[in-house]
């Protein structure tokens, strides 16, 4: 008896930090979250006005601007994750075989994965900078000045600048993965298609891409919720601006909540962005898994 | 990789191209670092005429990004030792001592995975003012461990649940109690699984941004990524372009490091993430 009891005191200890720390910091907020929505609350003042689904009627029906983030994230977690892809694989079909010096090329391409999107964000800012950056001077050097233009403050081109860092991070990130990937492959599924006299595309269309799906489906999902979640990025380079040219649902959530302290509709929003991202990965699970299924 | 066909010959011009766009930004902002103001507004392709060092003085003293540096080092260290002890503490009775409940803890934990940190923002502001814990890395660091749960439960439970039952009954017929096993033996012979979970909780605390952006407010409390986020905004004004590029390579310098060093270990804890997905 005195054993089973020196165990559940055991397990109990062993357990109590981490669900004691996870039901404070990480539960609660978040069921607190679903309360808050239903409330009209500025935050500092105790006082809270039961306003039922209004902040929810008011975002939906009532705000250009939610709907203008919304398709602004359409745009990142389209355009991102469709780029990010082609390139890393491509890198990947080429990086899977080794050269001299791939290792050491690889290990370059992976490097901007590490560092922090707010790094990331201020030197992109002064690729960007129209007097002291290196795009539009880079422009100007060959031939192209037409193009230059100041990236960051012009409302045609900047989500896609503010695109450009992210897929930048990427893809040495994904191509890393993919190589793993393809040289789990044992080889003489390449050599017999070899020597069947099968061309590269076919090989890496019919052969490679369907015997690493599992890792692309995984990697697509990831991208897709990456570029949903994106936040750092946004709020460092444009603040959303100009004028909400690249607002996204993280940037909008945040001014909402922690500049205009309208906390009640902030947290409608996050619960509209959980549910978002949940819909649209459980998805693209689902439509993937399809695929695969082909082979 | 010597071209042997056309189609070679492209893939290599692809791959030497993309080094460039890789390499430039980087090189571009090294190089920058130690250029005057006023080489910073000629041309963005000369050199430096004489090595700025000052610039370096600047960004450590005067733009506070020594103090930041040593903060990000503290909070990083003290939050990811914690992260794996007490996810591994968890983990550990999860899947070797389950009892009824158990499954349904693990999967509260790993649930955790899919839940952006947006949905929580507003409630744990509130919570951490309540308790006198907002501008604190007491507020910060439970907040960051809770944060971490999720991934590192799953990857230690994955990992234990591998680990072979003798293990553990040879250590208790040697006289080990319960937690004597677990700290003698599981968590030592662990190492690969605690290695890649100290990898990933480093990169993502030592990267994060808007937990410290809601918590800290001194200045002598933030962490990098913040302290640099406020410097541009304060540099755009002060128009000293060099140290600002400066604390860049401060910030991105002690990573690189620890990738030269550690290549194998980063490589797999970064890419371990990707799970989460």
């Amino acid at each position: 008896m005195k054993a089973v009891y020196r165990q559940i005191g055991f397990k109990a200890g062993f357990l109590a930090p981490a669900v004691g720390i996870f039901v404070v910091f990480f539960i609660y907020p978040i069921l607190q979250t679903l309360h808050v929505s239903l409330y009209r609350w500025g935050g500092l003042s105790p006082d809270m006005d039961w306003v039922g689904l209004d902040n929810f009627r008011n975002l939906l029906f009532h705000d250009p601007i939610f709907w203008k983030a919304v398709s602004n994230n359409l745009f990142f977690l389209i355009v991102f994750p469709i780029i990010t892809l082609v390139l890393s694989l491509f890198f990947a079909s080429v990086f899977a075989r080794r050269f001299r010096g791939s290792t050491l090329l690889s290990s370059v391409y992976f490097f901007p994965a590490l560092i922090s999107w707010v790094a990331i964000s201020i030197l992109w800012s002064f690729i960007y900078h129209p007097s002291i950056g290196i795009l539009n001077s880079l422009l100007a050097g060959i031939g192209l000045e037409g193009l230059a233009r100041t990236w960051l403050a012009d409302p045609a081109v900047v989500l896609g600048a503010v695109a450009a860092p992210l897929i930048w991070r990427n893809v040495g990130f994904y191509m890393v993965m993919f190589v793993a990937a393809i040289r789990n492959i044992p080889p003489e599924y390449h050599e017999s298609a070899l020597i069947d006299g099968a061309s590269r595309w076919t090989i890496f269309r019919h052969i490679t891409l369907p015997l690493i799906w599992e890792v692309v489906s995984v990697a697509v999902v990831f991208m897709v919720v990456n570029a949903f979640l994106a936040f750092d990025l946004v709020w460092i380079m444009t603040q959303g601006g100009p004028s909400r040219h690249s607002e996204i649902l993280t940037t909008y959530f945040y001014r909402k909540a922690f500049i205009e302290f309208q906390m009640g509709y902030a947290t409608a929003m996050a619960v509209l962005l959980f549910i978002g991202v949940l819909t649209v990965s459980l998805l693209l699970r689902r439509f993937m898994q399809r695929e695969t299924v082909e082979y | 990789m010597k071209p042997r066909s056309v189609g070679d010959a492209v893939r290599l011009l692809f791959v030497g191209f993309y080094t460039l766009i890789v390499l430039g930004p980087l090189v571009w902002l090294v190089v920058t670092s130690f250029k005057t103001s006023a080489e910073i507004y000629g041309s963005p392709w000369t050199l430096p005429s004489r090595m700025q060092w000052d610039n370096y003085v600047r960004a450590w003293f005067e733009a506070n990004i020594g103090q930041y540096l040593f903060n990000s080092i503290f909070v990083t260290a003290v939050s990811i030792s914690l992260i794996v002890i007490i996810a591994a503490m968890a983990a550990y009775v999860l899947v070797r001592y389950p009892f009824r409940g158990s499954r349904i803890i693990l999967v509260a934990f790993v649930s955790g995975l899919m839940v952006p940190v947006q949905i929580a923002l507003v409630p744990l502001h509130d919570l951490l003012r309540t308790l006198g814990l907002l501008d604190s890395y007491w507020g910060l660091i439970p907040v960051y461990i809770a944060f971490s749960l999720p991934f590192t439960v799953f990857l230690l439970s994955g990992y234990f649940s591998t680990l072979p039952r003798d293990l553990e009954q040879a250590a208790i017929i040697d006289g080990c109690s319960h937690a004597q096993v677990f700290w003698r033996v599981m968590l030592p012979v662990s190492k690969p699984a605690v290695m890649t979970a100290l990898i990933f909780n480093f990169l993502g605390i030592w990267n994060e941004f808007i937990l410290a952006l809601i918590i800290l407010a001194s200045d002598e409390l933030k962490t990098l990524p913040l302290g640099l986020a406020d410097l541009q905004v304060v540099m755009r004004y002060q128009v000293d372009w060099g140290a600002l590029f400066a604390g860049l390579v401060i910030a991105i310098v002690p990573i690189f490091i620890g990738y030269i060093f550690l290549q194998e270990q980063v490589t797999e804890g970064a890419t371990m993430g990707a799970l989460k997905g």
